[in-house]
């Protein structure tokens, strides 16, 4: 009863952005070192050197398909946010309805395009394997749901459940790597589809309180001009910043010898291990600062906390430094010096 | 620093769309783009025009350039600017 008190007052103490932030960072630690085993013992013995620069690219590449409702959904999470704060969850069961009609709409749409571009697709990863055009066209199709039950959770404020779906993530992929490593790049992509599998499935749960049948649809078809000029600046910034993420080691994987690749990929996974606190921070950060933002508050001095938490490293440069050093392959030296800035 | 600046942008990011901010578009748009622009006319498939450090330095440049403005942006909304 006293630690609960002392927890309680802790947490009181703490304010919701920095305990859920601190309940992440623990989650998301637990969560990395399921990660770091796989990548550093399972990965680099079941996918072949020359296609380990591949796995990245894909897996951006997925995450470039899903932008579209990327867009919708952050627009979602805004106005959901503010139902939330106006405590309409009328509005809340409209909006999620007919969230859930556009994205089953754009899931045939994508799996269309991607049967369309595979040969091209294949060509620039130099990948062999017709088993991963199936394990390719599941993971986006998964990819339509992720990033929308994602920001409807954020939206709904489900800080636990996120929380909770940052351990339940690593450990699917694990348990699905072990069950299939030996088939090397489709494995490895299995265990990463696993992950968002898992995650929806967790996420879909804390949703279905809002999708009750004693809860009236109430229209918000006058909300929807607003929603329409929100949308268009997170469109440009989604976009923009998808295509980057997508490009750059698109660009890595076609332009450079495979080992360079490699060694691109590797670094690049583990150097963003020491940025342990801002992760931690920013699915909340959305939210809390939307709420006080439409109560009227001012957010500028979580902004300023939020900016300088981006900022903090510390000692943990110094063991992703000794941690790269030990995991990046020799012939790719060159790649992992320069990219040594990444952490 | 590159997934130090990376963060930065996101937080910048979450922050002024949450307030329906979109200002910071102003910059991060044209640096964005010029960056990914560049790397594609200088990266084709077998062209050596471009080193590794050279890539890693240029995703460097743009993510420099990006945090300047953020904290140009961060210093004019402290002084009643925004």
């Amino acid at each position: 009863m006293f630690a609960t008190d002392r927890l309680r007052s802790f947490k009181n103490r703490l304010g919701p952005l920095w305990w859920h932030s601190l309940l992440m960072l623990v989650a998301a630690r637990a969560g990395d070192i399921v990660a770091l085993c796989v990548g550093l013992f399972i990965v680099p013995d079941m996918v072949l050197r020359e296609k380990l620069g591949a796995v990245f690219a894909l897996v951006r590449l997925a995450a470039f398909v899903a932008v579209p409702l990327t867009v919708v959904g952050n627009v979602a999470m805004k106005y959901i946010n503010m139902f939330l704060v106006q405590e309409d969850d009328g509005k809340i069961k409209a909006l999620l309805r007919d969230l859930l009609v556009s994205t089953r709409r754009c899931r045939h749409w994508w799996g269309a395009s991607l049967w369309l571009c595979w040969a091209h697709i294949r060509t620039g990863l130099a990948i062999e394997d017709n088993a991963i055009m199936w394990i390719l066209a599941a993971f986006v199709l998964v990819s339509c749901w992720t990033p929308v039950a994602t920001m409807l959770s954020r939206g709904l404020k489900q800080f636990y459940r996120i929380t909770a779906a940052r351990i339940v993530r690593p450990a699917a992929r694990l348990v699905v790597l072990l069950l299939i490593r030996r088939l090397q790049v489709a494995g490895y992509l299995a265990g990463t589809l696993a992950q968002p599998v898992a995650v929806l499935i967790f996420l879909v749960g804390g949703l279905r309180r809002f999708m009750r049948k004693d809860i009236e649809c109430v229209d918000y078809r006058e909300l929807k001009s607003e929603m329409l000029r929100y949308l268009w600046p997170v469109a440009a910034m989604t976009v923009v910043t998808a295509f980057q993420l997508a490009i750059e080691p698109w660009l890595i994987r076609e332009c450079f010898p495979s080992d360079e690749s490699a060694g691109y990929y590797m670094a690049a996974v583990l150097g963003n291990i020491p940025m342990w606190a801002a992760p931690a921070m920013v699915p909340f950060l959305f939210s809390l600062v939307s709420e006080q933002f439409e109560g009227g508050e001012s957010t500028r001095r979580m902004h300023l906390q939020s900016l300088a938490c981006g900022r903090v490293r510390d000692r943990a440069r110094h063991i992703a430094r000794v941690l790269l050093r030990r995991a990046a392959y020799p012939s790719a030296a060159r790649v992992v010096a320069a990219v040594h800035g990444l952490c | 620093m590159l997934a130090t600046i990376d963060v930065l942008v996101r937080c910048q990011m979450m922050h002024k769309s949450a307030c329906r901010n979109f200002r910071f578009l102003g910059y991060l748009v044209p640096v964005i783009l010029l960056e990914v622009g560049v790397l594609m006319v200088l990266l084709k498939p077998g062209s050596s025009a471009l080193t590794t450090a050279g890539l890693v330095g240029m995703m460097l440049a743009a993510r420099v350039v990006l945090g300047v403005c953020i904290g140009v942006q961060v210093l004019v909304a402290g002084r009643g600017g925004e």
